[in-house]
């Protein structure tokens, strides 16, 4: 690849501003220029180029999760979509709100907050995540029991296709099926079928009322189970954490295991909720419940989704699922086998949804320590494999979200292939040929 | 294509008995309940997914067109067969295969029939959430190809939000399981690809669901109006005050009239607009939302609002709003239902053209619609053996949709496009927006076998043209399937 040139042509097609050196490295990968096109045809047309010359391109938005997925097969170009930051639809009384890809989550969630309104998108640090980013990577929280995912906000799409072209699927509307599903199709695809450019998604109305409860379990079965009990009085969202995750989140540990649920809603609603919800913590076994009003309960939350993507990356961050009502079992063997590894695991389990994160960090002198043992790896490897059998024996799946290089290139980070992956490469194909867009970090190695 | 080898080969996979070849036998075959007809070479019946994949193996190696179906309930043409192509029927996979009540999913085959599996659950605390007005009929899988809706869309969502996993029949056979009770499986979310693809993807097998709870409580209110407009701006100022009922139903004076003669379930004579609004939650919610939305439908002229007082009470209203298509059976043999969707504060405004549409073609349009959502469901009504007037609503009809188009709606909310939509697909998207959906069916049926004539536009003109071409009486059967 003749950067030099490239950077020439890239100039003049964006801009020679949009041009900069200032790239983010991945698994050891750094492209040698980046550009920020301050529009989507711009976008566009910069994409063109890069696949007439078969340049890689890392796509890049705020930059939050650009660690998900396995090692980049090639990185020239890191695509910035950080130029395109104008909410450029939003009627309230519409419930549908359009924003280009680089608007971040905060950015949004404040023009949707003047009007009473949000996107239910819990998602790690908002302050830099953008609305392409979220999309592409699909990042949520345990919002997602009431909400659901991207996927389920997403209405329309506009998306530049590997060979350039700007297309959009979807609409402005909150019901729609006029055409097929392509813009729902991107969600978590990791940006491989094209670089998103603007996502339009149905918002909700802002809460009245938002409580927290902190209940403290010696045993996380019971943790769980009483989880799965709550869901009788309609909560929002829940997660149990063990004491590492809470030293995170709370800044203390209330016990062995808390669970958190949350109730978003009409006041009287959301107050008999957490009159009913205590009774039946305390009657599932909880030792202590604590009771959080709306801003430290939202702050608490946030930290609780923020947990395992600290720009100072953990050793390890894995993404687990299981049936919901078979969470705990992942859940313990996870808190056992990453306590074997040695260091802080932070393990976070979701129970009414069946999502787990586990995050392990360690001090300098522990992986010191372990550096001297024969794994390099220092039994991280072994780690993710095992916890995968567990998460699939549970009917679930895994997924290495972040560790070293040599981590990655020792557990595939996707896992055994899924089933439909023929089908998977052909989408692939037909939507950039080339194969330029984040090469080499989706599944099978698309 | 040699049909005597097809059928053969049809019948040495699911047995003599279950494959239809005899053109006599093949009639009641031709159609759904849309426009269009057309006889297919067969129709084959299988039971089972192994059986599926062989039939699909076959028509991939014989170049044989394939159209799935289901209870045959859809209103776009997407399970009218395909000339000498196959016709695979999923009537004889109906079992409920699990139902998962700690995990709330139902594990079902593509011919069980919406509403059936809501009643098995029900002594469970739960329900099947998407409810289109043809649920009594219509079958799952048919709602997973067309992505229904129904009037709780506003506050559940539409059938892709609730569809965990699925079993899909991929064109050439290969098996695939798709999603699962677990969430965030790695891989392209193919759901999202296959639910709403109209049949042109493949084929169904087996469905995972998501069960909801059954709401604590439920009203359900009937506001009565002078006119449509008015409704629909008690609709916007219901949500613009952040409140999200189950449902928001508007039906015009037509409507009512033709459900008030053929159901009797009560609705109020000479009302120019009704709307159901349904909310439904906690009792605390409900106490709360309460006085708000009937205040708020009174601030919008309502000149009557009736409160169902019992179960029996709410049924009756809804049992009205979902015969209201059949109901249009008594006012003319014919009806041109569209499905265009606008965003909810253009209501108004579009109501009052289509109004000023029927007065300038002369036609009579009846409204039944999903208001929360914006879902319009404008009914013109004709003869089809008055050929001026199908012109006439041809035009008018055409006249709607480029306004929804323009008010930055989109042509189909819950119907699908079918044949029915797809001359005007090109008015909401560029030759680029459809090549990219044209290469996404491509990824999956590179062979274009699977409703092959549907949903993208043929360049032959607006399809709403073959009304007239279709043999007459159209609808009087199809609006039977909604009583």
């Amino acid at each position: 690849m003749q950067t030099e040139t490239l950077h020439t042509r890239l100039a003049d097609i964006a801009s020679p501003e949009a041009i900069t050196g200032d790239t983010p490295s991945v698994d050891g990968k750094r492209p040698g220029l980046s550009v920020a096109p301050s529009s989507a045809p711009a976008l566009a047309a910069v994409v063109a180029e890069l696949a007439r010359v078969g340049a890689a391109t890392l796509i890049v938005g705020g930059g939050t999760m650009l660690d998900v997925g396995g090692p980049p097969a090639a990185a020239d170009v890191a695509l910035r979509t950080t130029g395109l930051d104008a909410v450029t639809g939003y009627e309230p009384a519409d419930l549908i709100v359009t924003a280009e890809a680089g608007v971040t989550l905060a950015d949004l969630q404040a023009t949707l907050r003047a009007h009473n309104q949000t996107l239910p998108l819990d998602v790690p640090y908002p302050a830099r995540a953008t609305v392409g980013g979220v999309v592409a990577a699909n990042a949520h929280g345990p919002l997602r029991y009431a909400f659901g995912t991207a996927k389920d906000l997403v209405m329309g799409l506009q998306f530049v296709q590997g060979d350039g072209t700007l297309v959009k699927s979807g609409g402005e509307v909150v019901k729609n099926v006029a055409g097929f599903g392509l813009h729902k199709l991107h969600v978590g695809a990791l940006g491989t079928l094209g670089v998103i450019t603007s996502a339009t998604f149905k918002v909700h109305p802002l809460p009245d009322a938002d409580v927290t409860l902190l209940c403290a379990f010696e045993d996380s079965h019971a943790a769980f189970a009483a989880g799965l009990d709550l869901r009788a009085h309609l909560p929002t969202a829940a997660a149990v954490m063990n004491e590492a995750a809470q030293q995170r989140v709370l800044g203390k540990a209330n016990g062995p295991h808390v669970l958190l649920v949350r109730f978003l809603g009409g006041e009287s609603a959301v107050a008999r909720q957490a009159r009913d919800a205590e009774a039946t913590g305390t009657a599932a076994g909880a030792a202590a419940i604590e009771k959080i009003g709306p801003d430290a309960g939202a702050a608490l939350w946030q930290e609780c989704v923020d947990l395992g993507w600290e720009p100072d990356a953990p050793d390890a961050a894995l993404k687990a699922s299981a049936v919901p009502t078979a969470t705990h079992h992942v859940y313990g063997d996870l808190m056992r086998s990453a306590a074997a590894v040695g260091g802080e695991a932070m393990v976070v389990g979701d129970p009414l949804n069946g999502s787990l994160k586990c995050i392990v960090r360690r001090a300098a002198g522990a992986r010191h320590a372990a550096r001297e043992q024969e794994s390099s790896l220092e039994g991280l490897d072994g780690l993710v494999q095992h916890a995968r059998a567990v998460s699939q024996e549970h009917g679930g799946s895994l997924v290495l979200q972040r560790g070293s290089q040599a981590l990655k290139a020792a557990c595939d980070v996707w896992g055994p292939h899924p089933q439909g992956l023929a089908a998977m490469r052909s989408i692939k194909r037909a939507f950039d040929p080339g194969h330029i867009l984040n090469p080499g970090r989706f599944v099978g190695g698309i | 294509m040699d049909t005597r080898k097809l059928v053969e080969r049809l019948q040495s996979i699911v047995g003599a008995e279950h494959v239809v070849y005899r053109p006599e036998d093949l009639i009641v075959f031709e159609r759904d309940a849309s426009i269009d007809a057309q006889l297919p070479a067969a129709v084959v019946f299988p039971r089972t997914t192994a059986e599926v994949s062989r039939i699909l193996a076959v028509a991939s190696e014989m170049q044989v067109p394939v159209v799935p179906k289901g209870a045959g309930t859809g209103l776009s043409g997407g399970a009218v067969p395909e000339e000498d192509g196959i016709l695979l029927s999923v009537s004889r996979m109906r079992d409920i295969l699990e139902i998962d009540a700690e995990n709330r999913t139902a594990l079902v085959e593509p011919g069980v029939v919406n509403l059936d599996l809501s009643a098995e659950v029900e002594g469970l605390g739960l329900y099947y959430a998407p409810d289109p007005s043809s649920q009594k009929a219509c079958t799952l899988g048919g709602n997973v190809a067309e992505n229904s809706g129904g009037a709780h869309c506003l506050r559940y969502g539409c059938t892709i939000n609730h569809i965990l996993g699925l079993e899909v029949v991929f064109p050439g056979g290969e098996v695939a399981w798709l999603g699962g009770k677990a969430p965030d499986a790695p891989g392209y979310d193919l759901l999202s690809a296959v639910i709403g693809s109209e049949g042109t993807m493949g084929v169904v097998t087996k469905i995972l669901v998501k069960l909801l709870p059954l709401p604590e409580a439920v009203e359900t209110y009937l506001a009565i109006f002078d006119n449509v407009p008015d409704a629909c701006e008690a609709v916007s100022a219901i949500i613009g005050n952040g409140i999200i009922p189950a449902a928001l139903e508007i039906m015009d004076q037509v409507v009512t009239q033709a459900i008030e003669e053929a159901h009797h379930v009560g609705y109020p004579a000479g009302a120019g607009g009704v709307l159901i609004v349904e909310i439904d939650g906690m009792q605390e919610e409900l106490d709360e939302q309460r006085e708000a939305v009937l205040d708020l439908c009174r601030a919008a002229r309502a000149r009557e609002i009736r409160v169902a007082q019992s179960t029996a009470e709410r049924e009756a209203i809804w049992a009205g709003r979902k015969g209201a298509i059949g109901a249009l059976g008594r006012l003319a043999p014919n009806y041109y239902i569209q499905d265009c969707v606008v965003p909810r504060t253009k209501l108004p405004e579009i109501m009052r053209f289509v109004e000023d549409v029927a007065e300038r073609y002369d036609i009579i349009i009846a409204n039944v619609f999903h208001a929360g959502d914006g879902n319009l469901h404008p009914n013109l009504l004709f003869d089809v053996r008055d050929s001026d007037q199908v012109q006439r609503v041809i035009a008018a009809g055409e006249e709607i949709i480029r306004a929804c188009i323009d008010a930055g709606g989109s042509l189909s909310g819950e119907h699908g496009i079918g044949t029915e939509k797809q001359e005007y697909m090109g008015w909401l998207y560029s030759d680029d927006d459809l090549e990219a959906m044209r290469k996404l069916k491509r990824a999956f049926d590179p062979d274009w076998l699977f409703n092959p004539t549907k949903v993208f536009p043929t360049g032959e003109g607006p399809h709403a043209a073959k009304i007239h071409i279709g043999k007459a009486p159209v609808h009087a059967t199809a609006a039977a399937a909604w009583k």
